[in-house]
């Protein structure tokens, strides 16, 4: 009988060893998931959709403006949004049922959701405002969101002159342009100046120079035969984002 | 009884062998899931890179200028190495349009993970692409 009991005890020590060696695989590995494991990656789907849908629409809103501001049609703005909804939820399907709507102010000074002013006073800006509703629902989750997209570019410009003898007149246009109030740099200018009931564009015969001073600020300098003693200048700017905006102002006679 | 001792010995080697090889088989069947989150993972970082591509406009300008050779080099500075990826462009009539090929090499990993993008450009003609993206680790 003794001899059976120190079979059993050496037989319960390999099943105990057994038992210590499967728990301590299972723990390692269960320890392993756990680190590898990045979570549940359903809410990171949400928001990567919600962000590709927003940064979409924005860009849309700023190509509706640059279009409407060279002179396209009033109505670019809503049509433009009506298919980018289409094509989210069209789209979105991938991660859920998905669907944008929007609205856009008609009341003036807006209409269709656009507002350009390019005034006499020195300042011009073209503006687009939209307000969005963004509905997305998948087996776990249901989202609305609301929020709105405004976009505008403003130019303010000071002009002064100086008399040269003659009409001849030396004058300084300095120009300061934003993107939603944030300095912006700008593509391309151009400068016109009346004289005798005429918007003069100005050229090399006019030996323009412009300063960029790197923050949305700049110079630029000509000279031309302007009779009289009002100088009327008119800035046309389009900001790298290809929105078109203008300004025009009465300069100040420097002695 | 020599011959019943060598019969318990061999059952008990037999438990003891069953429960680690029972503890190796579960242990096995949490890779899979382990596996369906390494690519989930992939996939958002795929996403990333493309929303931090798209945060400026850039994306849909290089889509403009049909600029495939930039986009190729932004996605390989945006993805961490050890990710090789294959981006197709497609217009809104779903052609595609990139008439090179926007990769960092063939994609090895047999699980392929792809992640389908909508961008706009910023410019005033309106164009709307969607980006067909697949994701595989490298090793």
């Amino acid at each position: 009988m003794s001899g059976m009991g120190r079979v059993t005890g050496s037989g319960q020590v390999f099943v105990l060893s057994g038992l210590i060696i499967a728990l301590i695989i299972l723990s390692t590995e269960l320890y392993v998931y756990e680190l590898s494991s990045p979570g549940d990656p359903s809410p990171s789907s949400a928001i990567d959709l919600v962000l590709m849908v927003q940064l979409g629409t924005r860009h849309v809103v700023i190509g509706s403006l640059a279009n409407v501001s060279r002179g396209g049609p009033g109505q670019t703005l809503v049509e433009n949004l009506e298919r980018w909804g289409d094509l989210v939820r069209e789209y979105g399907y991938q991660l859920g049922m998905c669907a944008q709507t929007f609205s856009v102010p008609e009341a003036p000074p807006y209409a269709s959701g656009i507002w350009l002013s390019w005034g006499s006073s020195g300042t011009g800006f073209s503006v687009a405002l939209a307000n969005f509703t963004l509905r997305w629902s998948d087996r776990e989750t249901d989202l609305e969101l609301n929020y709105t997209v405004s976009v505008n570019t403003t130019l303010l410009i000071e002009g002064t002159y100086r008399k040269t003898g003659g009409d001849g007149k030396d004058v300084n246009v300095t120009a300061h342009l934003f993107n939603e109030e944030k300095s912006a740099l700008l593509e391309a200018i151009s400068v016109y100046y009346r004289a005798l009931d005429e918007w003069v564009a100005t050229g090399p015969s006019n030996n323009p120079t412009l300063t960029d001073y790197g923050n949305g600020t700049y110079l630029y300098s000509f000279s031309a035969d302007i009779p009289g003693t009002t100088v009327e200048v008119s800035a046309h700017v389009y900001d790298q984002r290809g929105v078109y905006v203008q300004a025009n102002t009465t300069c100040t006679e420097l002695p | 009884m020599p011959g019943s001792r060598g019969q318990i010995r061999v059952l008990d080697a037999f438990l003891a062998s069953t429960l680690v090889f029972s503890a190796l088989a579960f242990a096995s069947l949490l890779h899979p899931a382990a596996t369906l989150n390494k690519q989930e993972g992939l996939g958002a970082l795929g996403r990333n890179a493309l929303i931090e591509l798209d945060e400026n406009g850039t994306l849909g300008l290089l889509i403009n200028r049909r600029d495939w050779a930039s986009i190729r080099e932004s996605l390989k500075i945006l993805l961490p190495t050890g990710v090789s990826f294959n981006l197709t462009v497609f217009d809104e009539t779903e052609r595609p349009i990139n008439n090179s090929t926007i990769s960092n090499g063939g994609l090895l990993d047999q699980r392929v993970v792809s992640v389908q993008y909508l961008c706009a450009s910023q410019g005033p003609d309106s164009n709307w692409y969607l980006l067909r993206l697949q994701l595989a680790w490298a090793w």
